[in-house]
C-alpha cells in the first residue's frame, strides 16, 4: 500500500462521468486546476470518443472549456457528463 | 428508397434506449417509449415568455429506418402528442448552449437543425440540401452538433432548450 503526501491528494479530485450515449459511468481522478476541455479530452479518449470538442455538463451547467475545473465548481465527488459542444447550423 | 427491415430498427432502438432512459432519469426528465411503433416521447421545459416561468414541450422522436438514416424529430403538443406545427415548438433567441440553437424557423416551417434529425435534410423538406443523403447523418462536420445516439441526441436538443424564451408564435398561413 502506497501513502501519498495529503498536499498532492488535495490537488486532484475524483469525479464520477456519465455519457448520454451510455449506461455505465467511470471514475476519473483530475487535478483540480486542470483546464476543463482537456480533462473532458481525457475522458473522451477513455470512453472512446475522437474528434469534437468534448466538454462537461454539471446538472443543467455547461462548464467552460477554456477554465480550470475548480473554478467551474467542479469539485471532489462530483457527477459530470461527458457532452460535445458542436452548436446548431 | 432506403427501407431498413423494421425488425433491425426495433433492435437499434432497443439497444439504445437503457442509456437514455438512465439519462434522462438522471435529469429528472419523463421519458416515454414504444418501441413496436419505433417512437419516444421525452418532456421538457423551457423558459417561458414572461419572467419567471416555466413552459412544457413534448419531444418526439421516430425511427422508421434507423439506423441506416437519422431519426426524426420535432415537438408535438404535449396533452394529445398531435403534430400542431409551429405551436408545439419553442421559440429560440437565435443562440443555444454552443452557438446558433438547433430551433430554427425557415419560412413557414420550423425544425430542429441538425444532423441527426432527417426533418433538416433538403431531402426531407429541411434547409440542408448541402448535407447530402440522410443517410450521412453519421459524418462528422466540424464546429457543428455531433450525437449519433439517442441517448446523446435527447442531451444535445435538451441543452439548448435552456435558451429558449416560452413557445414560438404560431405560423401564418
Amino acid at each position: 500500500m502506497s501513502i501519498e503526501p495529503v498536499e498532492a491528494r488535495h490537488n486532484t479530485i475524483t469525479v464520477t462521468v456519465f455519457v448520454p450515449g451510455e449506461t455505465e459511468s467511470r471514475t476519473f481522478e483530475f487535478e483540480k486546476h486542470s483546464r476543463v476541455g482537456e480533462a473532458a479530452r481525457v475522458a473522451a479518449t477513455a470512453f472512446g470518443f475522437s474528434g469534437g470538442d468534448p466538454t462537461f455538463a454539471k446538472g443543467k451547467d455547461v462548464l467552460d472549456r477554456q477554465k480550470q475545473l475548480v473554478a467551474e465548481g467542479v469539485r471532489d465527488g462530483d457527477a459530470l457528463e461527458l457532452i460535445d459542444t458542436g452548436g446548431g447550423v | 428508397m432506403l427501407a431498413v427491415p423494421r425488425r433491425a430498427s426495433v433492435q437499434a432502438m432497443a439497444a439504445e434506449l437503457p442509456a437514455a432512459i438512465a439519462w434522462a432519469r438522471r435529469h429528472g426528465l419523463t421519458l416515454d417509449h414504444d418501441e413496436d411503433a419505433l417512437t419516444l416521447w421525452l418532456a421538457l421545459t423551457g423558459p417561458g415568455a414572461e419572467p419567471d416561468t416555466v413552459e412544457g414541450y413534448l419531444l418526439r422522436g421516430r425511427f422508421d429506418d434507423y439506423r441506416a438514416i437519422a431519426p426524426e424529430w420535432l415537438f408535438v403538443d404535449p396533452e394529445t402528442r398531435k403534430e400542431i406545427g409551429a405551436d408545439a415548438f419553442p421559440a429560440p433567441p437565435g443562440v443555444g448552449a454552443f452557438g446558433a440553437s438547433l430551433f430554427i424557423q425557415n419560412n413557414s416551417r420550423v425544425l430542429i437543425c441538425a444532423h441527426f434529425n432527417r426533418l433538416a435534410y433538403a431531402s426531407h423538406g429541411g434547409v440542408h440540401g448541402d448535407w447530402g443523403e440522410t443517410t450521412s447523418w453519421l459524418t462528422r462536420r466540424p464546429g457543428q452538433t455531433y450525437a449519433t445516439n439517442i441517448g446523446s441526441m435527447l442531451d444535445r436538443i435538451y441543452r439548448d432548450m435552456a435558451y429558449t424564451r416560452g413557445r414560438r408564435a404560431p405560423v401564418a398561413t
